[in-house]
């Protein structure tokens, strides 16, 4: 007994711990700083050494960027490898992490900020949206588990639709049971009228971009409004759909969510699948109008 | 799954197969029609034959048993024959080893084995390297990790024992320069033989008994479904028959047959459960005799707890408390201390109106030494009673020692440092009392009850690899759900979706359980614990999709699907034109390099898999994310 209490009486804010994990977060930090300056030393190291050499320093730094790209590139693959033993997809993305932001460094070092010509500027634009996607998609996957969680029981994507209907069921059957009553007969009127298409409709396109709950709090203002006409079946006809309209708001909030996420990724890896491709075509016009590696 | 080409496999390899596919001419090309697997179609040992068994009848146990007492369909005859295998093994040779899980019971026909009743080798943590931490070690632990990595303490090789590992060797232990004994591997007729070398030393430096002809050994792990606790090795050539879970269940319609094995059950598990009880490690013989003779082997609840179980899953907490065994109430007589030997127990005291849980024991663990160990340091002042109510969650075998042996034969020989700290705030006062300012005093144990309260409640204190994932770095993006599906056919085993505690989500994914109630009814044993790893897996050639296991896993945690061949296309019975279902489940990926591949394949490091039988790799999970 005294064994399984006491763990539970471990108080979770040991101090011994909390330190030891606070050394390792800024030792992580520490590190992650020094692989990127090392890393970028690196790169003005090369660009230096190569202008020494009387040589092409755009060829140095445009196959560091290359070179970078394309082992951005393998995270991909090695999630579509889920049975070979290449490490966890945690290490890969966190490498790719680290790579993106030396990247980053390796392409103002070889193109600056903007760029001249239609395929430079096609690639300076590609590479910028790349960028920004990757960027929030970082910060989604970093912010999204929290809003999901804030937003009700977890559901499967897959499940959302068909929990909608069995919500848009329910709240036509509380309608239903509300006609009936001569007293909560306004809450079948607001059904008809307002809620039906809320529960039964999809969400606006701006909702879907940007998910808040000023609709679902319009509408659950609207149907407290109407207390006042009800009696005690009634009200508790009010609660079930005041429920109900939280849940569909929370379906589709997480559904929304989920959308972001994925329209992101897919955004990012679509458009670094065609950088590389445009990055081909400026290799194969770099050798042909240069005279000089 | 099966695919068509491993049931072709299985057609090739004997032709008087019933499994064998019958490609039916007929039949639309989307379909593949075959014959309805039944049990047996898979003998335990094809070489059994109708004058093995006739032989084996002669034999005790099996000539007293009552071939009356069993059905046509499933007669004596055909149950040895079936589920029932004769070995021969040679001098040294390891039969069961300590620390693997048990299928089956041996019963000694000819010759000698031993059964060693100490350690033969030394356990090591298999968390004892510890997790690795940043990127780097990560990266490199994850290039180590190893597909069968056991999940249980792995067996290690104990070179360098300690003295008291030496002493506590048993009275053969003359030299005080004794080494564990190295086992050897070698194939012989297909089958792997662990053998150990120089037999005559291990047996002059280890305590063993003999098992003479006639007796039974390994019947205790299989029925309870743990692993073995001791070894038994051939001490000469001997003959050794073998019968697996399904027909030792079968056998137990005897009721003779079934009050032997109870017995024996009883008398060898209570020995060796007091031998390996760490605190009680430095009792001689003699004492260890005492102490057997006066304690009781009490059983609370049943094997097959699953049913009361989903029955009471939506009642109230209060009520399924209740309805759960008492086995010893708070505030009455601390008399006996009680030793858990397999199963789980749920520690709560009385809190206003219902119970409150304060933690969960399981196999290994005690109940009443804190309050007898606080009568035995101040004997003069008036007994504490207990402090906690015991009940058992499911089904729980334990020890009950009587306080007086536990006062005058046991404390004294425990070091005073392994004794629990005195109570000095009980919750009942010497007369039993409730003491008015207790919760005050021990607000600190509330701190994590609501979650030990989910656990027991869910019952996901028996999970040894539950798969958990946390909401707080989840983003759905189901990366787990596709590798998953992407390394068996196309088909995930596992639903994200399950109980909910904060952030913690345990989703429906098979937990390898301590104790597997999905394996008791299983007709051919397809659902089985591999010995080594300790994973509970299920062989598609054997599965005749009758769905007892998914039925009985509490958790929901197995499916039936319908068999598909290599082509995708789906397999029908012959005759009755129904589909051909089979059970489906997390395998843990055991055939892979990588472990299992929705763990490796989450990018945000949400999902990953923890023991929850106890509550220390949660506690200690909980520790570094609230860090």
């Amino acid at each position: 007994m005294s064994a399984i209490a006491s763990d539970f009486q471990k108080n979770t804010s040991n101090p011994i711990s909390q330190n030891r994990v606070r050394r390792s977060t800024v030792l992580r930090v520490g590190k992650s700083l020094a692989a990127i300056t090392i890393a970028s030393l690196l790169c003005l190291g090369l660009q230096r050494f190569v202008s020494n050499q009387l040589g092409n320093e755009a060829f140095a730094t445009g196959y560091t960027l290359l070179a970078v790209v394309m082992a951005l590139s393998m995270l991909g693959v090695r999630k579509r490898l889920p049975s070979v033993n290449l490490g966890s997809v945690t290490i890969w993305q966190t490498t790719h992490h680290y790579l993106g932001l030396f990247c980053l460094i390796a392409y103002c070092s070889h193109a600056g900020i903007l760029a001249n010509g239609w395929l430079e500027s096609t690639l300076a634009a590609l590479f910028w949206t790349i960028l920004l996607t990757g960027f929030m998609s970082w910060y989604i996957n970093r912010s999204s588990p929290r809003l999901l969680r804030a937003a009700g029981q977890a559901i499967l994507r897959s499940d959302i639709p068909e929990a909608r209907i069995a919500v848009a069921e329910q709240a036509y059957q509380i309608a239903l049971t509300a006609a009936g009553s001569s007293n909560a007969f306004v809450i079948a009127d607001f059904y008809q009228a307002t809620l039906s298409k809320f529960f039964t409709g999809p969400r606006s396109l701006w909702y879907r971009i940007l998910p808040t709950g000023k609709h679902r709090r319009d509408l659950q203002y609207q149907l407290g409004e109407l207390t006042r006409y009800l009696d005690e079946n009634g009200i508790e006809l009010q609660r079930k759909m005041m429920s109900l309209i939280q849940r569909r708001d929370d379906l589709d909030f997480q559904s929304a969510i989920h959308n972001r996420i994925r329209f992101f990724a897919t955004i990012h890896t679509v458009l670094l699948g065609a950088f590389i491709v445009f990055t081909a075509g400026h290799v194969v016009a770099a050798h042909m109008y240069s005279s000089h590696w | 799954m099966p695919t068509l080409g491993m049931l072709c496999h299985c057609a090739q390899s004997n032709a008087s197969d019933s499994f064998a596919i019958k490609q039916n001419q007929n039949m639309s090309a989307s379909i593949t029609a075959i014959e309805r697997p039944v049990r047996w179609d898979h003998p335990f040992d094809r070489e059994m034959l109708s004058k093995d068994v006739a032989h084996l009848l002669s034999y005790p146990p099996f000539s007293k048993l009552d071939p009356k007492l069993f059905s046509a369909s499933g007669s004596l005859e055909m149950i040895l024959q079936h589920d029932a295998r004769i070995v021969r093994y040679e001098p040294g040779d390891v039969i069961v080893r300590e620390g693997d899980y048990g299928n089956s019971a041996f019963i000694v026909l000819r010759g000698n084995v031993r059964a060693f009743l100490v350690s033969l080798w030394q356990r090591q943590s298999a968390t004892q390297a510890g997790p690795a931490h940043g990127i780097f070690s990560k990266l490199l632990a994850s290039f180590k990790r190893k597909a069968n990595e056991p999940m249980d303490d792995k067996l290690v090789q104990a070179s360098n024992p300690t003295n008291e590992q030496r002493k506590n060797r048993g009275r053969n232990s003359q030299s005080s320069h004794v080494t564990a004994p190295a086992p050897s591997i070698e194939t012989v007729d297909g089958r792997s033989r662990i053998f150990l070398q120089d037999l005559q030393a291990i047996l002059h430096d280890f305590q063993s008994e003999p098992l003479e002809p006639g007796q039974i050994f390994g019947e205790m792990a299989a029925i309870t479904r743990t692993p073995h606790r001791f070894s038994v090795v051939a001490d000469s050539p001997c003959i050794v028959v073998e019968i697996r879970w399904q027909g030792l269940r079968l056998l137990r319609k005897d009721p003779q047959f079934r009050a032997y094995i109870d017995d024996r059950y009883r008398q060898s598990g209570l020995e060796m459960h007091l031998r390996e009880t760490k605190i009680f490690r430095f009792l001689d013989d003699d004492t260890i005799q005492k102490v057997v003779k006066a304690t009781k082997l009490d059983s609370y609840g049943e094997l097959e707890w699953f049913a009361d179980y989903k029955s009471l899953k939506g009642v109230d907490s209060n009520q399924r408390i209740q309805a759960e065994p008492l086995i010893a109430s708070e505030g009455t007589p601390a008399n006996d201390l009680f030793l858990i030997r397999a199963g789980f127990a749920r520690l709560s005291f009385e809190h206003g109106n219902g119970h409150q849980t304060t933690a969960y024991l399981g196999s290994g663990q005690m109940f009443g030494l804190d309050e007898l160990a606080d009568s035995f340091r101040q004997p003069t002042v008036r007994a504490l009673p207990y402090q906690q109510s015991l009940r058992a969650l499911g089904f729980v075998d334990l020890l009950r020692i009587p306080r007086q042996i536990v006062l005058e034969t046991l404390l004294p020989k425990v070091r005073k440092s392994e004794l629990p700290p005195t109570i000095l705030n009980p919750r009942y006062d010497l007369g039993g009392s409730v003491v008015p300012d207790f919760e005050r005093n021990d607000r600190r144990s509330t701190l994590e009850t609501p979650l030990v309260e989910f656990l027991v409640d869910q019952r996901l204190i028996n999970g040894r690899r539950t798969m958990l994932i946390d909401l707080d770095r989840c983003t759905g993006c189901d990366e787990c759900v596709k590798a998953c599906a992407s390394t068996h056919q196309g088909t995930p085993r596992f639903i994200r979706s399950g109980p909910q505690y904060g952030s913690l989500m345990f989703t429906h994914a098979c937990m390898h359980c301590t104790d597997p109630v999905c394996m008791i009814g299983c007709p051919t044993g397809a659902i089985h614990r591999n010995p080594d790893s300790g994973v509970i897996d299920i062989n598609p050639n054997t599965c005749i999709g009758c769905k007892t296991c998914s039925e009985s896993c509490p958790y929901e945690n197995i499916v039936m699907q319908q068999l598909k061949d290599d082509r995708g296309n789906a397999v029908i019975d012959a005759s009755s034109k129904l589909p051909i279902l089979q059970a489906s489940k997390c395998d843990l990926c055991q055939s892979l390099p990588t472990g299992p591949a929705c763990q490796n394949a989450c990018p945000h490091a949400a999902l990953f898999r923890l023991d929850t039988s106890s509550t220390q790799p949660l506690q200690e999970w909980l520790e570094r994310k609230v860090a």
